[in-house]
């Protein structure tokens, strides 16, 4: 069907390839369990997750875990850049500083709280936890944060042999009390992502279009998690041919649309 | 800078809106940085702080950090950024409404939840026990200015709104958007206060306020917290004249890296801070001798000035000698998520007036800092390149080059 005037994107990015992806979904608890245990095939300083946010727990877990299974591409981590984009990171540990702070003035305030708690403290740890000597940087933070994130791709992928996306957030956000707990039934929910620019690797494509128009199928309330893990599910099934896979809606109604592409002309040739 | 240098497809630099210790004009912050007079002193942070030396930069106009935020009522996180990016908008003769979704916004924002829950928290709410919140800042910064193009946040601690600056040059370098505005402002908060000193990286200098900040000084202790921050209102220089904007200055390069070391400490091993440096000249394509002024990141902690002095040489190499360099946080204090835009506004004064701010209570130069310190007074130079270093917690690492208009 031919598009109107009106879908013609603003922008466009270069296509990018999707070399591993993954997702993890965690009980509290089961993130407690965690912060002892170093990820799988990557090896990380003694209580280096101690008194990380839970996001960065199972953000970093879902990381090693697309690690595992990455294909293509270069694999001297060093050069790669991290994106991470939690939602209303570090608010159990926030409660927990504010209510003790009311309690018992400034020595009750952790020192891990602004280093641990704030936008930049996942890509941070991804970034120390792999060597990562790439660009690092937190974005988002807010409930359109995967949007956001994506939006920052292309900067990255520009400059960057890999890039890693880590999109993390409570299932549903827990009501929590002034000792930081709560949450026992919820779910923190990690995807992570993989990607490089088309002529460094091969693999399933990606590319990027901000159009002017809303989600055409998505309404804008919808879990943006949700969005981006079916997305992420989507792309080794749907590689084969072009298919847009998922719409964030971005500032007054516009939106970021993701496709699906063929593999790359590497592995095609 | 060689005449015959193209900086035909570089970034402009059309606006600039500032909140600041001091001042809330370009003119008044660059008055301020060359009359070199530190706006460092004891703040009352209201309950909590009893027994604590609390020194800080607040805003030039007074506005009360201690206050209990009202109900309701805008915070001050949203009240400054806003202000500073009206500003912009207003210099750059930006009417955002007229300019539709080719205009983008990015914020450099290091905890904005945390400032939100903690003045909710203060002011009777309960949002950081129950999830529910306002609207994410940058859109309500959006909304309030008519911004109505792609927006986003971007957390990279103290070097949060220089990556802002970074990110929305790719966007314009990819046609994303036309013009970008890009910066940020930090607000003071008792939990900031308690956080940074209960980690030990304030100063505890007890001799007068005004000398509490010192970078790259013998007798440093740790850095002392500012608020306030600027906007840039970024284009392709090509449309700029073309629309007979103001130049204020040009963006022509940027270079990051990360320390990948630690979560909390400064990296003390210089080779990832020098690497920004170097990808920076290289993205800007000028040499080392070409620059005429370096704004360090020096907040005057121990560690950090010493590991930034050693990239500064690194990257450098012999022109290390002869650069000027110099740190304004020894006056503004140092801004944390606005401090990058602050500083790049800072170089921009040094083209404006011809002269390097000077680094404020560097009375001993650390020997383990040795650079060509402007110190004591301003020193008078047609500056026409400029570096500005930011470095943040957890490694993040960022270079802007800046360069005067032709």
């Amino acid at each position: 069907m031919p598009r109107s005037p009106c879908d013609t994107p603003v922008a466009t990015t270069p296509l990018l390839v999707v070399r591993g992806q993954a997702t993890l979904s965690l009980p509290r608890q089961g993130v407690d369990d965690l912060r002892d245990q170093p990820p799988r095939g990557v090896a990380l300083p003694p209580r280096f997750l101690r008194h990380a946010d839970e996001q960065t727990v199972v953000g970093v877990h879902a990381v090693a875990l697309a690690l595992a299974g990455a294909v293509g591409g270069d694999d001297d981590r060093q050069g790669w850049a991290v994106v991470a984009a939690p939602r209303q990171a570090g608010r159990t540990a926030s409660a927990r500083t504010l209510a003790g702070w009311h309690a018992g003035g400034h020595a009750a305030v952790s020192p891990h709280v602004v280093p641990q708690c704030s936008l930049h403290a996942m890509a941070s740890a991804v970034s120390v936890a792999l060597g990562c000597h790439g660009t690092h940087l937190g974005v988002g933070g807010g409930p359109e944060a995967v949007a956001e994130a994506l939006l920052a791709i292309p900067w990255l992928a520009s400059a960057h042999p890999t890039v890693i996306l880590v999109a993390t957030g409570w299932d549903r956000e827990p009501e929590i009390d002034g000792d930081g707990a709560g949450g026992a039934g919820m779910v923190v929910r990690a995807i992570a992502v993989l990607v490089a620019p088309s002529a460094a690797a091969c693999g399933p494509t990606l590319s990027l279009a901000l159009d002017r128009q809303p989600p055409a199928r998505e309404p804008r309330s919808a879990a943006e998690l949700d969005r981006f893990a079916r997305l992420v599910g989507a792309v080794p099934e749907r590689a084969g041919r072009v298919a847009t896979v998922a719409s964030f809606a971005t500032r007054r109604g516009g939106s970021l649309r993701v496709t699906v592409g063929p593999v790359g002309r590497r592995e095609a040739a | 800078m060689p005449s015959s240098r193209d900086t035909s497809g570089a970034i402009a630099i059309t606006g600039v809106g500032v909140r600041s210790p001091l001042g809330d004009s370009f003119a008044a912050v660059a008055d301020a940085l060359l009359a070199g007079r530190p706006a460092i002193r004891t703040v009352d942070f209201g309950t909590g702080m009893e027994g604590v030396r609390t020194l800080a930069a607040p805003l030039a106009d007074g506005d009360c950090v201690a206050a209990v935020p009202a109900a309701g009522a805008v915070g001050r996180l949203e009240r400054i950024n806003l202000q500073a990016l009206a500003a912009a908008l207003a210099d750059g003769g930006i009417d955002p409404r007229a300019t539709g979704p080719r205009l983008g916004l990015v914020l450099g924002q290091g905890a904005e939840h945390l400032k939100e829950w903690e003045a909710d928290f203060r002011g009777g709410g309960r949002d950081v026990f129950t999830g529910a919140g306002a609207e994410p800042l940058v859109e309500r910064l959006a909304a309030a200015t008519g911004c109505a193009g792609p927006a986003l946040t971007v957390g990279a601690a103290c070097a949060s709104s220089g990556f802002a600056i970074a990110l929305a040059r790719s966007w314009l370098d990819a046609g994303l958007v036309d013009i970008c505005v890009a910066g940020g402002c930090e607000v003071l908060s008792p939990i900031a206060m308690a956080a940074f000193h209960n980690l030990r990286a304030l100063s505890r200098w007890s001799g007068a306020p005004d000398q509490a900040s010192r970078p790259f000084d013998r007798q440093r202790d740790g850095f002392v917290m500012g608020e306030g921050g600027a906007f840039l209102v970024l284009e392709p220089a090509a449309r700029a004249r073309a629309r007979g904007a103001v130049i204020r200055g040009l963006l022509t390069g940027v270079g990051t890296s990360s320390d990948a070391a630690h979560m909390v400490a400064p990296c003390s091993d210089p080779t990832q801070a020098a690497r920004a440096i170097n990808a920076a000249l290289a993205d800007a394509g000028i040499a080392p001798g070409e620059i005429d002024y370096v704004n360090a990141h020096a907040a005057g902690t121990p560690v950090g000035d010493v590991a930034e002095a050693a990239a500064i040489r690194r990257a450098l190499g012999d022109a290390a000698a002869t650069v000027p360099v110099s740190s304004t946080k020894g006056l503004s204090g140092h801004l944390v998520s606005g401090a990058a835009a602050f500083e790049a506004l800072a170089c921009l004064v040094a083209f404006d007036r011809r002269a390097i701010p000077a680094t404020a209570n560097l009375d001993a130069p650390d020997e383990r800092c040795v650079l060509d310190h402007v110190r004591g007074q301003p020193r008078e130079r047609a500056v026409r390149i400029a570096a500005s270093n930011s470095f943040g917690f957890g490694g993040a690492n960022l270079c802007l080059i800046l360069e005067r208009a032709a």
